[in-house]
């Protein structure tokens, strides 16, 4: 919402955030080349920078696994909220990560010979043609392009040039990211080295990936089986919407609406913010405004619109209250268009 | 793959990021107030300029087809 762009939109939780992720990456890479070392198995003699290689890639992957668990299990609990609001922070570290195991693996196992390190990269195992023998660092090194591409874009300065739309297509890649890194670690290290840690890492960041996903996706399809009335969606009883947060609703057809209730007011709008495609029903109404988790873009409850002197509007939909009970009408009205809340005093 | 054809690909992805260096360059210190109003003079610092380079670079020929084609000024 801001008029001029600014290197990061700082305030002082997200300095705090910025230092515990800092500390838990440091933390994390000298705890593992420290047990690399205590538990290494007789004969073996990693370097320091085998060791780190090993303690970057495996912590880019657990990042990764993490990020893309934020948002299913923010969609159940509040206190993973610090989480999403932060997730661009914690993105751009995971790359940063990802850059120093890609940038190792090169200098140590491609940087000594007289063929550039890029192409003995790719022509250093040639089995193209073989599943289990595939050249598991050229996986690596798409997923890298992918993160590159996603870190690089993911200033504000990005979303508006892009648009919405685009922006979120360009970072849905994530997921594509992921498969290839799982695929990395499967091929790769799990192929010659026996200790169980790195079975464990994979599979359990992968399984968890999975499951909640699998979660999430069928708790939206619950929210969308709703018995409707008149064609109208029942939300919920007024009782079971929190105060100053929002149910959210996936009608089968059309976008997720976001039902806020701020007091005795209750009101629809899109659930997706203009700004990055947040998921708006997982804000909450600040000052009478509903306010985006992601970076806190505000739409007046009535008719949708930012306060001014910002411009942004998102759709806003009918509601009415009935025996104690929400509905709202799925059809969207235009961006902008007012549509008064309904009033929980007015029909009890 | 053999060795010839990772020297054309590697060789390939040092044009292409070359032209994004340059591309880039120009984008964020004249193009991109031309198409987002908020990015003119000091709406866009410097060191934001900086940060958003190698974004540009790496989408280069997606952002000159915005630069050349968009036409309404982007959602801000």
């Amino acid at each position: 919402m801001s008029h001029d762009y600014k290197m990061v939109q700082w305030n002082p939780f997200k300095k705090r955030f910025v230092v515990w992720m800092v500390s838990g990456i440091a933390l994390y890479l000298t705890s593992f080349v420290a047990l690399t070392y205590a538990t290494q198995p007789p004969g073996n003699s990693l370097t320091p920078i085998q060791a780190m290689i090993r303690a970057t890639g495996t912590l880019a992957f657990l990042m990764l696994s993490f990020i893309l668990c934020i948002g299913p299990v923010a969609r159940f609990t509040h206190r993973f909220r610090p989480f999403l609001y932060n997730r661009r922070h914690i993105g751009v570290a995971t790359f940063l990560v990802a850059l120093v195991h890609g940038g190792l693996v090169l200098l140590w196992y491609h940087g000594f010979s007289d063929t550039n390190a890029l192409v003995s990269l790719f022509i250093s195992n040639p089995q193209y043609d073989s599943i289990s023998g595939f050249p598991f660092e050229v996986l690596g090194f798409i997923a890298l392009i992918i993160m590159f591409l996603m870190a690089a874009t993911s200033h504000d300065f990005w979303n508006a040039n892009l648009g919405p739309g685009v922006w979120k297509a360009l970072h849905m890649g994530v997921y594509i990211a992921y498969g290839l890194l799982v695929a990395h670690i499967a091929l790769g290290i799990l192929q010659f080295e026996k200790r169980p840690i790195f079975f464990l890492i994979l599979g359990a960041g992968a399984a968890t990936v999975v499951a909640l996903h699998l979660i999430s996706s069928i708790a939206s399809l619950r929210l969308s089986d709703r018995i409707g009335h008149e064609g109208w969606l029942r939300v919920a009883e007024v009782d079971e919407i929190e105060d100053s947060r929002a149910k959210i609703i996936r009608p089968v057809d059309g976008d997720a609406i976001a039902v806020f209730r701020d007091g005795d007011r209750i009101a629809a709008v899109s659930n997706i913010c203009r700004h990055q495609g947040g998921p708006l029903g997982e804000g909450k109404v600040v000052d009478g405004c509903i306010t985006c988790p992601w970076h806190g873009f505000q739409y007046r409850m009535e008719d949708g619109q930012s306060p001014p002197p910002f411009t942004e509007k998102i759709a806003t939909y009918a509601t009415r209250i009935l025996d104690g009970v929400v509905y709202v009408n799925p059809k969207p009205n235009a961006p902008g268009t007012p549509q008064a809340p309904s009033d929980i005093g007015a029909s009890s | 793959m053999s060795e010839a054809a990772a020297e054309t690909l590697v060789l390939a992805l040092g044009i292409y990021a070359l032209i994004g260096l340059l591309v880039g360059l120009i984008y964020v210190f004249g193009g991109a107030g031309r198409i987002d109003p908020a990015a003119k003079g000091k709406g866009l610092p410097f060191r934001v300029r900086l940060l958003v380079l190698p974004g540009i670079a790496g989408l280069w020929p997606l952002m000159l087809i915005k630069l050349f084609t968009q036409k309404e000024p982007p959602v801000s």
